[in-house]
């Protein structure tokens, strides 16, 4: 199907740059990994839908204030399709550009430019309440993952297991057992940043590893946010015992970039990203985690990156 | 069927680098990345609409040590899994 055909009645008239009327006046300053974030033109709505959703993270930004900007834009409701939303997954479109990537969801079209740096472009008819807070979190999960690209990182479909103050950050396809193992961190006494996403990124020192504002099976778990150094990085497959297999770096370098959302599909970034991730890997034990439920992987990990 | 006269092609969302001695291959429509070693990906990398397979057999066989009939076999195999892996488009 073509971009944007399942979500937008004119497909061919998206956006060709960021700029539109303003959904109001209001602005605010988010501080989530990548961050801070300046969301700019917000009608009173939706500053407090995101005020309420983000709370503490959230402040007023200053004047001259410096971050990654994303402007909000007042679209016309007939610009999209009417979903039935009975059992709806959220899901949206990407089109992949060499200086843009456009989204386009529920609601939702997005636009993520270069020029003349990064920044975002989000439109949309939703003035407040969880359907916009869906917009703009389809819009702000790709805006971070480029952002997290910048820094040298990316974000991961994860599990992320603090214990001792270093992560275990646990990756593996749907079904593979990211939420089962955090539940086994929190019987163990052991704190759970995310089960669905998280944000990985370099610094000079170490790689660390930050909680994004997403959770899956699990729901919110605690206020730990991070960032926590990264012990290992672990395949995960669920099995009869546990036990650890290091893998090559090619391989770790291929079990990362499959939960690299949104910029694996990019074929104009993903050289960056793998260069990110091949340098990540190496600094990093990298490995396949064996798990059973009734055991505690625990010791076989701490052995595996002692 | 794959004979030397074929030309084969990747398919359009295949994107690969060599890392160390292996080749980290992705996917991108289905966001799936997996590892070839040296010899398959070396052959991604000669696949390219172009080249047929029996090119493909000489370029490696002036590159690797092996016999001409086994290093056929060979190539033969592995374009058969890359074809039933979506990596490269069957003749």
């Amino acid at each position: 199907m073509a971009f944007g055909n399942q979500f937008l009645t004119e497909p061919a008239l998206f956006p060709a740059r960021c700029a539109g009327l303003p959904a109001g006046e209001a602005r605010l300053a988010v501080e989530l990994p990548g961050g801070p974030y300046l969301l700019e033109g917000l009608s009173a709505g939706q500053h407090a839908a995101l005020a309420r959703r983000y709370g503490e993270r959230c402040s007023s930004p200053a004047a001259g204030a410096r971050g990654t900007e994303l402007r909000v834009f007042r679209a016309d409701p007939s610009e999209f399709v009417t979903i039935d939303r009975r059992g709806w997954t959220n899901r949206f479109d990407f089109e992949y550009h060499e200086r843009s990537v456009h989204v386009a969801g529920s609601q939702t079209m997005a636009r993520i430019s270069w020029q003349p740096r990064l920044a975002a472009a989000l439109w949309t008819a939703l003035d407040a309440g969880g359907e916009f807070l869906e917009a703009f979190e389809n819009c702000f999960r790709v805006l971070s993952a480029y952002r997290l690209l910048e820094l040298g990182g990316a974000i991961l479909h994860s599990s992320c297991v603090v214990s001792e103050g270093v992560a275990w950050v646990f990756l593996g396809p749907s079904g593979a057992g990211k939420t089962t193992i955090a539940r086994l961190a929190l019987a163990s006494g052991r704190a759970v940043l995310s089960d669905d996403i998280n944000a990985l990124r370099a610094t000079d020192s170490a790689a660390l590893v930050e909680k994004m504002p997403f959770a899956g099976e699990l729901g919110p778990t605690n206020e730990r946010v991070g960032p926590f150094p990264v012990a290992a990085l672990a395949r995960i497959e669920q099995a009869a015992r546990d036990s650890w297999r290091p893998l090559s770096t090619a391989a770790a370098v291929a079990a990362v970039l499959g939960c690299a959302p949104f910029v694996n599909g990019d074929p104009y970034r993903l050289p960056v990203l793998m260069d990110n991730l091949e340098s990540l890997v190496r600094g990093i034990p990298t490995g396949v985690l064996e798990f059973s439920l009734g055991g505690a992987p625990w010791p076989v990990l701490e052995a595996a990156t002692a | 069927m794959i004979d030397d006269r074929a030309v084969l092609e990747r398919a359009a969302d295949v994107r690969f680098r060599a890392v160390d001695d292996e080749t980290v291959v992705i996917r991108q429509e289905a966001a799936e990345a997996l590892v070839l070693n040296e010899v398959a990906g070396r052959i991604l990398e000669l696949v390219d609409g172009r080249r047929t397979v029996g090119e493909i057999i000489d370029r490696l066989f002036e590159e690797f040590d092996a016999p001409r009939d086994a290093l056929a076999e060979d190539v033969c195999a592995y374009l058969r899994e890359l074809v039933a892996a979506g990596l490269v488009l069957g003749a």
